[in-house]
């Protein structure tokens, strides 16, 4: 028989996780709490696809281990947009709505992610509108941020590949 | 020459009453002449036995004349039994008939009926309103006919008794004849006022309930109980009146009833002194007076039956009164059947004062041609498609289908013809195989088949192929547990498969299942599982249940395990009490605790009192026996992999381990053949066939994990012949209420399938792959280009642009206006509305 010592207790490594992670700093810590519970811990190999380009999703997800590529196809030409990294945060805006995947993102080595469920502040905003606002507002300030770096790139390099700014959809 | 019938909204009461239950009636007429005549007995045997046996004191005869009295009514008592049970049957049957009629009415009625009518309401109408009519129609004929015969008979009896005394008794109902009736008008006023008024009242709970995000959002608490008391107190008003003629009414007959035998003593009394009427011939006539009183009740009790049912029947007939849109089937001709041609001449929908949804389309589809329509949200897209598929009646120009107009076709034409596929189709409550067959079942019922021979298994299984639903049928097959019955042949297979498994794929998915291993502890088991390491071989013993089993406690005490356990379960429960108290998520955390949802009261009470303990250790003893029971359930039945909430104690987890095969050796002498280990030579029914094969439990947490077992388990699956008895059994999974066990895809899937099952010549999709992720999408596309261009025509609402240049025409809409068609090559290079929707420009 096994002598190992039992696993931690995931749901607290989950609630260190989440407390870590930037997207939570403004989400009440009674809320982070059954977040904490109510997110999913999936493992990846190396080649395993988190998502897929065309995809609707309804969920963003938290890299804790290992590393993810970005990359979109165009006609059949893929391109890879970089990498994510571990503590990072992806894939928010489907959150707010059901969104079609404009990447795919796969596993590069073995990884896992927790996966983040809509929360029900966000499915039925009447039942908790508090976080819902706060929800919103981070995500909101995560594209103001992206378009912020964005916009410093496009100034400071010729390549940029932001022909609009998201803010002003 | 056969009688015609007329529409159900138009049928009065007695139709029903005498529609084929001419017989039953009959024979009940018959019964309650021949009870009548039965209940006259006792009362002159009642007379004879005082006058004839006891005043002139012979014993013989008090004999005889109780002999016939307890024969008659023995017999009347049995002939009254046999009513009773022939106005059940001709009531419950009368029910029955009107609510089939009046719900094969209703699903007619045309769309706008029921996007303003809420289906409680409609549930409650057919269900609850017609049920008086049940008791009505079984009562309908004997019940009048029974208390009038009875009614004449005694006061006839009464007559022959003494004729001057009955006419006095007997005077005082035409009185009442001319009074209960007014009463009874005001009462029929009253309940038609409150059966709206419940209405009315019911609609605005209704209304607040499905509305309640927008009166919680707009803090409108005080705005909808103004509303719902103005209406609750109409209701109060009404519902008080009608009480108070109703007990009117009840008083009425009340006194009048008192003032008869008022009469008969004063009268009777004086003419037995004055030794003018016998002394049994009083008592009698009093009997008999008493009587007459029973079918008079029940005859103001039937009448005031048949004026409750008169005004709810004639409301819920005046409720569905409408007419449908569209005939079912058809009359004096075959139903059509054509090669798919569709055409469209200046066709108009409007709506409301004069906003036109669909504004002079012309458009013409030949047979075999597939064409996709595109445009923006709003455009008309899908208000089209359901003007070509008779899902609304249009205003204006025409839409043909080879040539026929689709406004005078039946239902049964359209259903023959044109297969329908809804962005979010509907799924019934039962099979996967119920579901898929569905179109073509109500298709062949319609044709008149009462045993219609359905799409055979190798079709099914085609078609599931063809939409991709394949894996996820064999996926519901292999996650089925299987009972005792199955067939023996079935199980050595499976086992052999496993060996296969083993063999072939054990080493490369030990990253995908947990593997039983008798010396490992199992994280993707519960507890109970751990320490037992197999199942209960007697099938009323649960793995789920262990804690109830009196040997299994023993042994856990006997180890040391209770306590730790029980210690365990305060952990568990306390966490989720106090994650679950004022969290919205409450139904998604619960999933991830061993806390049932039935029970979460109960733990909440557990842990209430577990937290004015200082330590939960005096917290556990301050428990009954039921309570810490019940924290026992939570730690035996704790997965770690599956409830993140907590973890196992160490020593909890050590002692576990080491305790497997004194638990079997336990069980040996204590109940012996009650529970089986695991072993790879035999199969377990306490789990999925996947987890069978695979020895071991799939993990869940590895993406993509159940979906490489299940790829490697389909090869041997073939291999061993049994892939469709899997598959047959996958198809036997009920998909639960609405399809919930369904996913958005699946369920898209499964509502092609049922189009593609029955083989239309015309198809309209309306976003019918929405749901369907990139890989299944183009299975359904190449389906359509492969097998069904030239074949059947598609009339096609596309979501998904790509895909766009599968079609051999694509028409754009804007507000309603069809302003171009063509080929997506010439539309491309025309560089107009199709170009500018998929450039965004």
């Amino acid at each position: 028989m096994d002598k190992h010592a039992p696993p931690c207790c995931e749901y607290d490594e989950n609630l260190d996780l989440l407390l870590k992670a930037d997207l939570f700093t403004k989400i009440p810590i009674e809320r982070l709490r059954t977040y904490a519970l109510l997110v999913k811990r999936m493992n990846y190999q190396a080649g395993e696809f988190v998502f897929h380009q065309g995809d609707y999703d309804n969920k963003a997800y938290l890299l804790v281990q290992g590393s993810l590529s970005i990359t979109h196809t165009y006609i059949d030409k893929s391109h890879t947009h970089g990498t994510i990294s571990q503590g990072q945060v992806f894939g928010t805006l489907a959150l707010l709505a059901d969104t079609e995947r404009l990447f795919s993102v796969e596993a590069i080595e073995p990884a896992m992610c927790l996966i983040l469920p809509r929360p029900k502040a966000l499915t039925e905003p009447d039942k908790d509108p508090d976080s819902a606002k706060i929800f919103i507002k981070i995500i909101t300030e995560r594209l103001s941020r992206w378009e912020k770096t964005c916009l410093v790139e496009a100034a400071t390099i010729d390549s940029c590949p932001c022909k609009y700014g998201v803010s002003l959809i | 020459m056969v009688k015609e019938v007329p529409p159900v909204t138009k049928r009065s009461m007695y139709f029903w009453v005498l529609y084929k239950n001419k017989p039953l009636q009959l024979t009940m007429i018959t019964i309650i002449v021949i009870t009548v005549g039965m209940r006259l007995v006792p009362i002159e045997m009642q007379k004879r036995i005082v006058s004839d046996a006891i005043q002139l004191k012979k014993v013989d005869a008090l004999i005889y004349y109780c002999i016939i009295y307890i024969i008659a009514v023995f017999t009347a008592g049995i002939l009254k039994y046999a009513i009773n049970i022939l106005q059940a049957k001709v009531g419950e049957m009368t029910l029955y008939r009107i609510r089939t009629a009046l719900y094969e009415h209703i699903l007619t009625l045309p769309m706008p009926f029921f996007r303003r009518t809420s289906p409680g309401l409609v549930v409650s109408t057919l269900m609850t309103e017609l049920m008086a009519m049940s008791t009505f129609a079984g009562m309908a004929i004997s019940a009048p006919l029974v208390n009038i015969l009875t009614f004449f008979a005694f006061a006839g009896y009464m007559l022959y008794l003494n004729p001057l005394l009955a006419a006095l008794s007997v005077a005082i109902y035409p009185i009442e004849m001319i009074i209960i009736p007014i009463l009874q008008r005001k009462y029929n006023l009253l309940n038609r006022q409150r059966t709206q008024s419940l209405r009315k009242t019911s609609s605005i709970i209704s209304e607040s309930m499905t509305g309640i995000h927008e009166i919680q959002g707009n803090c409108a608490y005080s705005l909808e109980e103004t509303k719902f008391k103005k209406a609750a107190r109409w209701l109060y008003d009404i519902t008080y009146r009608l009480q108070i003629v109703k007990f009117g009414i009840k008083f009425t007959n009340n006194l009048f009833q008192s003032i008869g035998p008022f009469i008969l003593f004063l009268v009777g009394g004086y003419l037995a002194i004055q030794g003018k009427f016998q002394l049994g011939a009083l008592v009698a006539f009093l009997s008999a007076y008493e009587k007459l009183y029973d079918p008079w009740k029940e005859l103001m009790e039937f009448y005031q039956l048949y004026q409750d049912c008169v005004v709810r029947y004639r409301q819920v007939m005046d409720y569905f009164d409408l007419l449908a849109e569209f005939q079912s089937t058809p009359l004096g001709r075959d139903v059509y059947r054509f090669k798919g041609d569709i055409d469209l001449n200046d066709l108009s929908f409007t709506i409301g004062t004069n906003i036109r949804l669909l504004d002079n389309i012309n458009m013409h589809i030949k047979p075999g041609e597939h064409l996709a329509l595109v445009g923006f949200s709003g455009s008309g897209k899908s208000t089209l498609a359901s003007a070509v598929g008779q899902m609304l009646k249009y205003t204006g120009g025409s839409v043909q289908l080879d040539g026929y107009e689709v406004a005078n076709m039946t239902k049964q034409d359209i259903a023959e013809n044109v297969g329908i596929v809804a962005q979010h189709p509907f799924i019934f409550d039962g099979t996967i195989r119920n579901n898929l067959v569905y179109s073509s079942e109500a298709l062949l019922r319609q044709q008149g088949e009462t045993e219609p021979v359905l799409p055979d298994l190798d079709r099914i299984i085609e078609v599931a192929q063809q939409v991709g639903l394949f894996v996820d049928v064999l996926g519901f097959g292999l996650r089925t547990t299987l009972n005792k019955e199955a067939p023996p042949e079935l199980i050595e297979s499976l086992i052999r498969a496993r060996s296969q498994f083993q063999e072939r794929h054990g080493a490369q998915l030990h990253s995908d299942i947990e593997f039983f291993d008798p010396e490992k502890y199992l994280q993707y088991a519960s507890i109970a599982e751990n320490i037992v390491f197999g199942a209960p071989k007697n099938e009323n013993i649960s793995m789920q249940e262990l804690h109830k089993q009196k040997h299994f406690i023993n042994f856990l005490i006997h180890y040391d395990l209770l306590k730790p356990l029980e210690l365990l379960g305060i952990t568990l429960a306390t966490r989720t009490i106090d994650l679950i108290q004022n969290s919205p998520d409450e139904q998604e955390l619960l999933l991830r605790s061993p806390v049932p949802a039935e029970k979460l009261s109960a733990y909440g009470r557990i842990v209430e009192q577990l937290r004015k303990a200082p330590t939960p250790e005096s917290g556990l003893n301050s428990l009954d026996e039921e309570a810490r029971l019940a924290l026992l359930y939570l730690s035996l039945n704790f997965t770690p992999s599956q409830h993140s909430i907590a973890s196992i104690p160490d020593q909890l987890f050590s002692s576990i381990g080491t305790i497997r095969k004194s638990f079997h050796q336990y069980m040996d002498d204590n109940l012996p053949g009650k529970f089986n280990a695991y072993s790879r030579d035999s199969y377990v029914y306490t789990l999925t066939i996947m987890d069978n094969i695979a020895y071991g439990h799939i993990k869940h947490d590895n993406a993509g994990a159940e979906e490489r077992v299940q790829q490697h388990i389909n090869q041997l699956l073939i291999i061993e012949g049994v892939l469709e008895t899997i598959l047959e059994i996958g198809l036997e999974h009920n998909v639960g209420n609405m399809g919930e066990d369904l996913s958005g895809g699946q369920r898209q899937k499964v509502a092609l399938a049922r189009a593609f099952l029955k083989r239309p010549p015309i198809y309209i999709f309306d976003e019918a792959t929405s749901a369907l992720d990139n890989a299944s999408q183009t299975r359904i596309q190449n389906v359509m280009e492969r097998m069904l261009k030239g074949k059947a025509t598609i009339l096609s609402v596309v979501h998904r642009l790509d895909t766009l240049p599968g079609y051999d025409k694509v028409a754009v809409l804007r507000s309603g206006k069809l302003v171009e068609q063509g080929t997506y090559e010439e539309l491309m290079e025309k560089k107009g509305a199709l170009y500018e929707l998929i450039h965004g420009a």
